[in-house]
Protein backbone atom coordinates (compact mmCIF):
# COMPACT_ATOMS: atom_id res chain seq x y z
CA UNK A 1 0.00 0.00 0.00
CA UNK A 2 1.70 3.16 -1.37
CA UNK A 3 2.44 6.07 1.52
CA UNK A 4 1.08 4.06 5.00
CA UNK A 5 3.76 3.04 7.48
CA UNK A 6 3.90 -0.82 8.19
CA UNK A 7 -0.03 -1.13 6.74
CA UNK A 8 -1.06 1.84 9.17
CA UNK A 9 -3.51 4.12 7.97
CA UNK A 10 -2.79 6.52 11.18
CA UNK A 11 0.37 6.88 13.47
CA UNK A 12 0.14 4.98 16.94
CA UNK A 13 -0.32 8.32 18.76
CA UNK A 14 -3.43 8.92 17.14
CA UNK A 15 -4.70 6.52 19.97
CA UNK A 16 -3.69 9.04 22.22
CA UNK A 17 -4.90 12.45 20.07
CA UNK A 18 -8.65 10.68 19.55
CA UNK A 19 -11.13 11.22 22.55
CA UNK A 20 -11.55 8.77 24.82
CA UNK A 21 -14.97 7.04 25.38
CA UNK A 22 -15.40 4.27 27.70
CA UNK A 23 -15.58 1.92 25.29
CA UNK A 24 -12.12 2.47 24.05
CA UNK A 25 -10.93 3.08 27.65
CA UNK A 26 -11.69 -0.49 28.80
CA UNK A 27 -10.42 -2.08 25.38
CA UNK A 28 -6.48 -0.52 26.36
CA UNK A 29 -6.76 -1.53 30.20
CA UNK A 30 -7.69 -5.08 29.06
CA UNK A 31 -5.19 -5.05 26.33
CA UNK A 32 -2.20 -3.80 28.86
CA UNK A 33 -3.34 -6.07 31.39
CA UNK A 34 -3.27 -8.86 28.98
CA UNK A 35 0.04 -8.61 28.38
CA UNK A 36 0.72 -7.92 31.80
CA UNK A 37 -0.81 -10.80 33.55
CA UNK A 38 0.98 -13.02 30.60
CA UNK A 39 4.30 -11.91 31.52
CA UNK A 40 3.06 -12.59 34.97
CA UNK A 41 2.24 -16.16 34.72
CA UNK A 42 5.47 -17.28 32.82
CA UNK A 43 7.41 -15.86 36.18
CA UNK A 44 5.22 -17.30 37.97
CA UNK A 45 5.56 -20.48 36.59
CA UNK A 46 9.27 -20.16 37.23
CA UNK A 47 8.95 -19.47 40.59
CA UNK A 48 7.07 -22.32 41.40
CA UNK A 49 9.68 -24.01 39.91
CA UNK A 50 11.26 -23.71 43.20
CA UNK A 51 9.62 -26.69 44.31
CA UNK A 52 12.21 -28.95 42.37
CA UNK A 53 14.88 -27.49 44.39
CA UNK A 54 13.81 -28.55 47.88
CA UNK A 55 12.26 -27.35 50.86
CA UNK A 56 14.76 -24.76 51.86
CA UNK A 57 14.46 -23.14 48.34
CA UNK A 58 10.87 -22.91 48.08
CA UNK A 59 10.07 -21.55 51.75
CA UNK A 60 12.97 -18.72 51.10
CA UNK A 61 11.40 -17.49 47.73
CA UNK A 62 7.83 -17.70 49.48
CA UNK A 63 8.94 -15.81 52.75
CA UNK A 64 10.39 -13.41 50.15
CA UNK A 65 6.74 -13.17 48.90
CA UNK A 66 5.58 -12.22 52.32
CA UNK A 67 7.50 -8.75 52.27
CA UNK A 68 5.22 -5.84 52.17
CA UNK A 69 6.77 -4.57 48.47
CA UNK A 70 5.41 -8.09 47.46
CA UNK A 71 2.17 -7.72 49.54
CA UNK A 72 1.67 -4.40 47.36
CA UNK A 73 2.54 -6.64 44.07
CA UNK A 74 0.32 -8.92 45.19
CA UNK A 75 -2.86 -6.49 45.60
CA UNK A 76 -2.19 -4.79 42.25
CA UNK A 77 -2.07 -8.41 40.70
CA UNK A 78 -5.34 -8.57 42.39
CA UNK A 79 -6.88 -5.70 40.81
CA UNK A 80 -5.46 -6.66 37.27
CA UNK A 81 -6.81 -9.76 37.73
CA UNK A 82 -10.56 -8.38 38.61
CA UNK A 83 -10.46 -6.13 36.11
CA UNK A 84 -9.36 -7.75 33.02
CA UNK A 85 -11.44 -11.11 34.40
CA UNK A 86 -14.63 -8.58 34.88
CA UNK A 87 -14.02 -6.55 31.10
CA UNK A 88 -13.80 -10.01 30.01
CA UNK A 89 -17.02 -11.00 31.27
CA UNK A 90 -18.15 -7.70 29.56
CA UNK A 91 -17.08 -8.97 26.12
CA UNK A 92 -18.18 -12.18 25.78
CA UNK A 93 -21.49 -10.45 26.81
CA UNK A 94 -21.30 -8.09 24.24
CA UNK A 95 -20.13 -10.71 21.66
CA UNK A 96 -22.98 -14.02 22.56
CA UNK A 97 -25.61 -12.20 24.11
CA UNK A 98 -26.40 -9.08 22.30
CA UNK A 99 -24.48 -6.13 24.87
CA UNK A 100 -23.55 -4.40 22.61
CA UNK A 101 -26.31 -2.34 23.39
CA UNK A 102 -25.99 -1.27 26.43
CA UNK A 103 -22.75 -1.87 26.80
CA UNK A 104 -21.56 0.98 29.15
CA UNK A 105 -24.03 0.12 31.61
CA UNK A 106 -22.67 -3.38 31.69
CA UNK A 107 -19.10 -1.99 32.42
CA UNK A 108 -19.93 0.06 35.10
CA UNK A 109 -21.83 -2.74 36.81
CA UNK A 110 -18.93 -5.09 36.13
CA UNK A 111 -16.85 -2.55 37.79
CA UNK A 112 -18.91 -2.13 40.78
CA UNK A 113 -18.82 -6.14 41.29
CA UNK A 114 -14.91 -5.72 40.88
CA UNK A 115 -14.72 -3.48 43.65
CA UNK A 116 -17.12 -5.84 45.41
CA UNK A 117 -14.47 -8.85 44.93
CA UNK A 118 -11.40 -6.51 44.99
CA UNK A 119 -12.25 -5.68 48.70
CA UNK A 120 -13.59 -8.68 49.95
CA UNK A 121 -10.43 -10.12 48.32
CA UNK A 122 -8.35 -7.86 49.86
CA UNK A 123 -10.13 -8.58 53.63
CA UNK A 124 -9.61 -12.26 53.36
CA UNK A 125 -5.85 -11.93 52.25
CA UNK A 126 -4.72 -9.54 55.43
CA UNK A 127 -7.35 -9.93 57.97
CA UNK A 128 -5.15 -13.20 59.22
CA UNK A 129 -2.58 -11.24 59.14
CA UNK A 130 -4.30 -8.87 61.61
CA UNK A 131 -3.71 -11.26 64.60
CA UNK A 132 0.50 -11.81 63.67
CA UNK A 133 0.18 -8.42 64.44
CA UNK A 134 -0.80 -8.44 67.91
CA UNK A 135 1.50 -10.67 68.79
CA UNK B 1 -3.88 -25.04 13.03
CA UNK B 2 0.01 -22.96 12.56
CA UNK B 3 -0.15 -22.55 8.78
CA UNK B 4 -3.58 -21.33 9.91
CA UNK B 5 -2.75 -18.60 11.52
CA UNK B 6 0.58 -17.49 10.03
CA UNK B 7 -1.18 -17.37 6.28
CA UNK B 8 -4.60 -15.98 8.02
CA UNK B 9 -6.77 -18.33 6.98
CA UNK B 10 -10.74 -17.37 7.17
CA UNK B 11 -11.66 -20.53 8.29
CA UNK B 12 -9.83 -20.78 11.93
CA UNK B 13 -10.91 -17.00 11.98
CA UNK B 14 -13.95 -18.21 14.43
CA UNK B 15 -12.81 -21.11 16.19
CA UNK B 16 -9.77 -19.22 18.04
CA UNK B 17 -12.52 -16.64 18.68
CA UNK B 18 -14.38 -18.75 20.49
CA UNK B 19 -11.59 -20.56 22.09
CA UNK B 20 -9.97 -17.06 23.23
CA UNK B 21 -13.44 -16.47 24.97
CA UNK B 22 -14.42 -20.39 26.31
CA UNK B 23 -10.35 -20.55 27.77
CA UNK B 24 -11.06 -16.83 29.50
CA UNK B 25 -13.86 -18.38 31.56
CA UNK B 26 -12.04 -21.43 32.31
CA UNK B 27 -9.01 -19.55 33.23
CA UNK B 28 -11.95 -17.54 35.59
CA UNK B 29 -12.80 -20.66 37.28
CA UNK B 30 -9.69 -22.47 37.46
CA UNK B 31 -7.97 -19.59 39.10
CA UNK B 32 -10.84 -18.25 41.61
CA UNK B 33 -10.57 -22.25 42.97
CA UNK B 34 -6.67 -21.87 43.03
CA UNK B 35 -7.63 -18.49 45.09
CA UNK B 36 -10.00 -19.77 47.24
CA UNK B 37 -7.30 -23.16 48.05
CA UNK B 38 -4.73 -20.84 48.78
CA UNK B 39 -6.58 -18.71 51.14
CA UNK B 40 -8.79 -20.58 52.64
CA UNK B 41 -7.19 -24.03 52.85
CA UNK B 42 -3.90 -23.38 54.27
CA UNK B 43 -2.47 -24.80 57.52
CA UNK B 44 -1.80 -21.31 59.02
CA UNK B 45 -3.25 -18.44 56.50
CA UNK B 46 -1.10 -15.42 57.89
CA UNK B 47 1.82 -16.88 57.44
CA UNK B 48 3.74 -17.70 54.18
CA UNK B 49 3.15 -20.81 51.70
CA UNK B 50 5.17 -23.58 52.42
CA UNK B 51 6.98 -26.47 50.61
CA UNK B 52 5.24 -28.86 52.68
CA UNK B 53 1.45 -27.62 51.73
CA UNK B 54 2.00 -27.03 48.10
CA UNK B 55 3.88 -30.58 47.46
CA UNK B 56 0.99 -32.51 49.56
CA UNK B 57 -1.40 -30.71 47.57
CA UNK B 58 0.00 -31.60 44.18
CA UNK B 59 0.22 -35.08 45.12
CA UNK B 60 -3.38 -35.29 44.98
CA UNK B 61 -4.83 -36.03 41.55
CA UNK B 62 -7.85 -33.44 41.86
CA UNK B 63 -5.59 -30.98 42.17
CA UNK B 64 -2.97 -31.97 39.24
CA UNK B 65 -5.93 -32.00 36.84
CA UNK B 66 -6.85 -28.49 38.24
CA UNK B 67 -3.34 -27.05 38.04
CA UNK B 68 -3.53 -29.08 34.52
CA UNK B 69 -6.56 -27.54 33.03
CA UNK B 70 -5.36 -24.20 34.45
CA UNK B 71 -2.13 -24.45 32.76
CA UNK B 72 -3.68 -25.24 29.56
CA UNK B 73 -6.51 -22.42 29.54
CA UNK B 74 -3.99 -19.21 30.86
CA UNK B 75 -1.17 -20.19 28.84
CA UNK B 76 -3.47 -20.53 25.37
CA UNK B 77 -5.50 -17.79 26.69
CA UNK B 78 -2.44 -15.43 27.24
CA UNK B 79 -0.40 -16.36 24.31
CA UNK B 80 -3.26 -16.26 21.40
CA UNK B 81 -3.84 -12.76 23.24
CA UNK B 82 -0.30 -11.89 22.63
CA UNK B 83 -0.60 -12.95 19.02
CA UNK B 84 -3.89 -11.03 18.47
CA UNK B 85 -2.29 -8.09 20.08
CA UNK B 86 0.78 -9.04 17.74
CA UNK B 87 -1.34 -9.16 14.29
CA UNK B 88 -3.16 -5.79 15.06
CA UNK B 89 0.52 -3.72 14.61
CA UNK B 90 2.45 -6.44 12.69
CA UNK B 91 1.85 -6.85 9.02
CA UNK B 92 5.21 -7.76 6.70
CA UNK B 93 5.03 -11.72 6.67
CA UNK B 94 8.46 -12.10 8.42
CA UNK B 95 7.15 -10.00 11.15
CA UNK B 96 4.30 -12.45 11.81
CA UNK B 97 5.94 -15.62 11.36
CA UNK B 98 8.62 -14.23 14.25
CA UNK B 99 6.28 -13.81 16.42
CA UNK B 100 3.76 -17.10 16.22
CA UNK B 101 7.53 -18.85 16.22
CA UNK B 102 8.26 -16.87 19.44
CA UNK B 103 4.90 -17.37 20.94
CA UNK B 104 4.33 -20.99 20.51
CA UNK B 105 7.97 -22.01 21.38
CA UNK B 106 7.37 -20.01 24.32
CA UNK B 107 4.06 -21.60 25.84
CA UNK B 108 5.14 -25.03 24.95
CA UNK B 109 7.94 -24.58 26.98
CA UNK B 110 5.95 -23.04 29.89
CA UNK B 111 3.23 -25.51 29.76
CA UNK B 112 5.82 -28.27 29.09
CA UNK B 113 7.65 -27.00 32.47
CA UNK B 114 4.70 -26.64 34.33
CA UNK B 115 2.91 -29.72 33.57
CA UNK B 116 6.02 -31.36 34.42
CA UNK B 117 6.01 -29.46 38.36
CA UNK B 118 2.47 -30.34 38.68
CA UNK B 119 2.48 -34.19 37.97
CA UNK B 120 6.32 -35.01 39.19
CA UNK B 121 5.95 -33.05 42.94
CA UNK B 122 6.02 -35.87 44.98
CA UNK B 123 6.02 -35.21 48.87
CA UNK B 124 8.93 -37.63 50.99
CA UNK B 125 7.73 -41.00 51.89
CA UNK B 126 6.65 -39.47 55.85
CA UNK B 127 4.10 -37.43 53.88
CA UNK B 128 2.63 -40.06 51.61
CA UNK B 129 1.77 -42.21 54.86
CA UNK B 130 -0.60 -39.49 55.83
CA UNK B 131 1.36 -37.63 58.27
CA UNK B 132 1.65 -33.89 57.29
CA UNK B 133 4.26 -31.77 59.46
CA UNK B 134 2.34 -28.54 60.72
CA UNK C 1 -20.60 34.80 20.94
CA UNK C 2 -16.35 34.66 20.35
CA UNK C 3 -15.00 31.17 18.79
CA UNK C 4 -11.98 30.17 17.68
CA UNK C 5 -11.54 27.40 15.31
CA UNK C 6 -8.11 25.72 14.98
CA UNK C 7 -7.72 24.23 12.12
CA UNK C 8 -5.40 21.89 10.91
CA UNK C 9 -3.82 23.09 7.32
CA UNK C 10 -2.31 21.05 4.40
CA UNK C 11 -1.52 22.64 0.67
CA UNK C 12 0.53 20.09 -0.86
CA UNK C 13 1.26 22.98 -3.67
CA UNK C 14 2.95 24.95 -0.83
CA UNK C 15 3.34 22.73 2.49
CA UNK C 16 5.51 19.86 3.09
CA UNK C 17 3.61 19.35 6.23
CA UNK C 18 0.17 20.17 7.97
CA UNK C 19 0.32 23.18 9.96
CA UNK C 20 -2.40 24.41 12.08
CA UNK C 21 -4.37 28.04 11.65
CA UNK C 22 -6.60 29.61 14.14
CA UNK C 23 -9.17 31.44 12.84
CA UNK C 24 -11.32 34.43 15.63
CA UNK C 25 -14.80 34.24 14.80
CA UNK C 26 -18.09 35.83 16.18
CA UNK C 27 -20.53 33.02 15.83
CA UNK C 28 -24.34 32.27 16.84
CA UNK C 29 -25.09 29.96 18.75
CA UNK C 30 -27.07 27.84 16.72
CA UNK C 31 -24.77 27.68 14.34
CA UNK C 32 -23.30 24.31 13.51
CA UNK C 33 -19.38 24.23 12.44
CA UNK C 34 -19.86 24.11 9.11
CA UNK C 35 -21.50 27.19 9.45
CA UNK C 36 -18.40 28.36 11.32
CA UNK C 37 -16.16 27.20 8.09
CA UNK C 38 -18.38 28.86 5.88
CA UNK C 39 -17.89 31.99 7.57
CA UNK C 40 -13.88 31.31 7.60
CA UNK C 41 -13.99 30.49 3.49
CA UNK C 42 -16.68 33.25 2.58
CA UNK C 43 -15.39 36.02 5.12
CA UNK C 44 -11.35 35.51 6.01
CA UNK C 45 -9.62 32.60 3.90
CA UNK C 46 -10.87 31.60 0.36
CA UNK C 47 -8.49 28.97 0.32
CA UNK C 48 -9.80 26.80 3.40
CA UNK C 49 -10.81 23.74 1.53
CA UNK C 50 -13.64 20.73 2.91
CA UNK C 51 -16.69 19.10 1.45
CA UNK C 52 -19.82 19.69 2.09
CA UNK C 53 -23.17 19.49 0.09
CA UNK C 54 -26.43 18.89 2.04
CA UNK C 55 -25.50 20.74 4.99
CA UNK C 56 -28.26 18.87 6.86
CA UNK C 57 -26.94 15.72 8.12
CA UNK C 58 -27.87 12.98 4.92
CA UNK C 59 -25.27 13.35 2.29
CA UNK C 60 -22.56 12.85 4.91
CA UNK C 61 -20.04 14.58 2.91
CA UNK C 62 -18.53 16.78 5.81
CA UNK C 63 -16.89 14.40 8.37
CA UNK C 64 -14.47 15.50 9.90
CA UNK C 65 -12.75 15.46 13.59
CA UNK C 66 -13.61 17.73 16.00
CA UNK C 67 -12.56 18.47 18.92
CA UNK C 68 -11.10 15.12 18.90
CA UNK C 69 -14.01 13.20 17.12
CA UNK C 70 -15.54 12.43 13.76
CA UNK C 71 -18.70 13.93 13.30
CA UNK C 72 -20.43 15.80 10.93
CA UNK C 73 -19.90 19.49 10.97
CA UNK C 74 -23.41 20.25 9.48
CA UNK C 75 -24.74 18.61 12.79
CA UNK C 76 -22.40 20.14 15.89
CA UNK C 77 -23.60 22.73 17.20
CA UNK C 78 -21.71 25.11 18.89
CA UNK C 79 -24.05 26.37 22.05
CA UNK C 80 -23.57 22.42 22.85
CA UNK C 81 -20.21 22.64 23.16
CA UNK C 82 -18.86 24.30 26.86
CA UNK C 83 -15.57 24.94 25.74
CA UNK C 84 -15.44 27.52 22.35
CA UNK C 85 -12.41 26.65 21.60
CA UNK C 86 -12.87 24.45 18.70
CA UNK C 87 -10.20 21.94 17.58
CA UNK C 88 -10.75 20.96 13.58
CA UNK C 89 -8.69 18.38 11.59
CA UNK C 90 -9.51 16.08 8.65
CA UNK C 91 -10.74 12.42 9.43
CA UNK C 92 -7.61 10.18 11.09
CA UNK C 93 -6.56 7.15 9.51
CA UNK C 94 -7.26 8.35 5.72
CA UNK C 95 -4.86 10.36 3.55
CA UNK C 96 -5.05 14.22 3.31
CA UNK C 97 -5.70 15.75 -0.07
CA UNK C 98 -5.97 19.26 0.89
CA UNK C 99 -6.91 21.00 4.58
CA UNK C 100 -10.02 18.81 5.51
CA UNK C 101 -10.44 17.14 2.45
CA UNK C 102 -9.17 13.01 2.56
CA UNK C 103 -9.11 10.45 0.21
CA UNK C 104 -11.64 7.97 0.43
CA UNK C 105 -10.54 5.08 -2.05
CA UNK C 106 -9.50 2.93 0.63
CA UNK C 107 -12.96 3.26 2.12
CA UNK C 108 -14.62 2.46 -0.98
CA UNK C 109 -12.72 -0.32 -1.99
CA UNK C 110 -13.09 -2.36 1.09
CA UNK C 111 -16.89 -1.22 0.50
CA UNK C 112 -17.01 -2.71 -2.98
CA UNK C 113 -15.67 -6.64 -0.99
CA UNK C 114 -18.95 -7.03 0.63
CA UNK C 115 -20.85 -6.83 -2.72
CA UNK C 116 -23.06 -3.59 -1.50
CA UNK C 117 -26.16 -4.17 -3.93
CA UNK C 118 -29.03 -6.08 -4.01
CA UNK C 119 -28.75 -10.09 -5.49
CA UNK C 120 -31.54 -11.66 -6.85
CA UNK C 121 -31.76 -13.33 -10.07
CA UNK C 122 -35.15 -14.58 -9.70
CA UNK C 123 -38.20 -12.63 -11.22
CA UNK C 124 -40.41 -10.06 -8.23
CA UNK C 125 -43.59 -11.61 -8.02
CA UNK C 126 -46.26 -10.83 -10.96
CA UNK C 127 -48.36 -8.95 -8.81
CA UNK C 128 -46.48 -7.52 -6.03
CA UNK C 129 -43.19 -6.45 -5.20
CA UNK C 130 -40.71 -8.61 -2.80
CA UNK C 131 -43.23 -8.94 0.41
CA UNK C 132 -41.32 -8.01 4.15
CA UNK C 133 -42.85 -8.78 7.13
CA UNK C 134 -42.19 -6.01 9.67
CA UNK C 135 -39.67 -8.18 11.87
CA UNK C 136 -37.88 -8.74 8.45
CA UNK C 137 -37.45 -5.14 8.26
CA UNK C 138 -36.83 -4.44 11.65
CA UNK C 139 -34.06 -6.90 11.61
CA UNK C 140 -32.15 -4.33 8.76
CA UNK C 141 -33.61 -1.07 9.54
CA UNK C 142 -31.11 0.36 11.26
CA UNK C 143 -28.19 -0.93 9.04
CA UNK C 144 -29.93 0.87 6.40
CA UNK C 145 -30.19 4.35 7.15
CA UNK C 146 -25.53 4.52 6.70
CA UNK C 147 -24.59 7.77 4.57
CA UNK C 148 -21.18 6.37 4.36
CA UNK C 149 -19.51 9.28 6.08
CA UNK C 150 -16.86 7.41 6.90
CA UNK C 151 -16.60 8.59 10.43
CA UNK C 152 -16.94 5.29 12.02
CA UNK C 153 -13.82 3.50 9.77
CA UNK C 154 -11.74 6.54 10.76
CA UNK C 155 -12.20 5.84 14.30
CA UNK C 156 -11.89 2.73 14.55
CA UNK C 157 -8.23 1.74 16.54
CA UNK C 158 -8.45 -1.31 14.27
CA UNK C 159 -8.64 0.48 11.31
CA UNK C 160 -6.08 2.83 12.15
CA UNK C 161 -3.17 -0.56 12.88
CA UNK C 162 -4.41 -2.22 9.82
CA UNK C 163 -4.94 -1.13 6.44
CA UNK C 164 -6.77 -4.20 5.17
CA UNK C 165 -9.29 -4.52 8.09
CA UNK C 166 -12.62 -4.32 6.16
CA UNK C 167 -13.69 -1.90 8.72
CA UNK C 168 -17.28 -0.56 10.73
CA UNK C 169 -18.81 0.44 7.92
CA UNK C 170 -17.90 -1.99 5.20
CA UNK C 171 -19.28 -4.85 7.80
CA UNK C 172 -22.25 -2.50 8.27
CA UNK C 173 -23.33 -2.73 4.93
CA UNK C 174 -22.63 -6.16 4.43
CA UNK C 175 -25.00 -7.03 7.47
CA UNK C 176 -27.51 -4.84 5.40
CA UNK C 177 -27.46 -7.57 3.09
CA UNK C 178 -27.11 -10.52 4.57
CA UNK C 179 -29.79 -9.66 6.88
CA UNK C 180 -31.89 -8.96 4.21
CA UNK C 181 -34.62 -11.64 3.68
CA UNK C 182 -35.22 -10.70 -0.33
CA UNK C 183 -30.87 -10.57 -1.29
CA UNK C 184 -29.68 -13.97 -2.22
CA UNK C 185 -26.36 -13.47 -1.93
CA UNK C 186 -25.83 -14.03 1.77
CA UNK C 187 -23.26 -16.83 1.72
CA UNK C 188 -20.84 -15.15 -0.99
CA UNK C 189 -20.58 -12.15 1.86
CA UNK C 190 -20.29 -14.18 4.71
CA UNK C 191 -17.31 -16.06 2.94
CA UNK C 192 -15.71 -12.09 2.60
CA UNK C 193 -16.43 -10.76 6.22
CA UNK C 194 -15.53 -14.39 7.80
CA UNK C 195 -11.78 -13.43 7.75
CA UNK C 196 -8.65 -12.20 9.97
CA UNK C 197 -9.27 -8.55 8.90
CA UNK C 198 -12.96 -9.23 8.54
CA UNK C 199 -15.17 -9.30 11.23
CA UNK C 200 -12.44 -10.91 13.44
CA UNK C 201 -10.70 -8.14 13.78
CA UNK C 202 -13.20 -6.17 15.61
CA UNK C 203 -12.34 -5.67 19.19
CA UNK C 204 -15.49 -4.35 20.20
CA UNK C 205 -13.75 -1.03 21.26
CA UNK C 206 -16.65 0.90 20.04
CA UNK C 207 -15.37 4.04 18.72
CA UNK C 208 -17.85 3.52 15.86
CA UNK C 209 -21.06 3.65 17.68
CA UNK C 210 -19.74 6.92 19.36
CA UNK C 211 -18.95 8.30 15.80
CA UNK C 212 -21.86 7.57 13.78
CA UNK C 213 -23.83 10.58 13.46
CA UNK C 214 -27.34 8.87 12.71
CA UNK C 215 -26.68 7.03 16.30
CA UNK C 216 -26.31 3.51 14.30
CA UNK C 217 -24.84 0.86 16.67
CA UNK C 218 -22.09 -0.51 14.08
CA UNK C 219 -20.65 -2.74 16.74
CA UNK C 220 -23.99 -4.23 18.05
CA UNK C 221 -24.38 -5.25 13.76
CA UNK C 222 -20.47 -6.21 13.83
CA UNK C 223 -21.34 -8.60 16.69
CA UNK C 224 -24.80 -10.20 15.13
CA UNK C 225 -22.62 -10.98 12.06
CA UNK C 226 -19.79 -12.96 14.14
CA UNK C 227 -22.68 -15.03 15.84
CA UNK C 228 -24.37 -15.13 12.92
CA UNK C 229 -21.22 -16.86 11.14
CA UNK C 230 -20.84 -19.22 13.81
CA UNK C 231 -23.74 -20.55 14.30
CA UNK C 232 -23.25 -21.62 10.43
CA UNK C 233 -20.24 -22.33 10.54
CA UNK C 234 -21.22 -25.28 14.13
Amino acid sequence: MEGIKYKWTASFSEHFRYKFHTGMVAWAIHRITGIGLTIFIAIHIWSISHLGSGPESFNATMALYSTPLFKIGEVMLFAVIIFHAMNGLRIIWVDFFGGAKYHKKLFWALMVAAMVLFIMGIVATFLPMINLINL
Amino acid sequence: MNETIKQGGSDSGHWLWFLQRITGVGVLVTISIHWVVQHFMSMSPALPITYEEVIYRLSQPEFRVLYALFLVFALFHGFHGLWMVGRDYLHAQWSRIGLATILITASTILFVWGVTIVFTSYPPPIVQAGVIPP
Amino acid sequence: MDISLKIRRFNPEKDKKPNWQTFKIIAEPTWKILDCLMHVKNEIDGTLTFRKSCAHGICGSDAMKINGKAALACQELVKNYKSKKFVIEPLPGFPVIKDLVVDFDLFFEKLRKVLPWFINDERPPADSERLQSPEQVEKILESVKCILCGGCTSSCPSAWMNADYLGPAALLKAWRFIGDSRDHATEERIRVVNDHDGVWRCHTIFNCVEACPKEINVTDHITMLRREIFKRKL
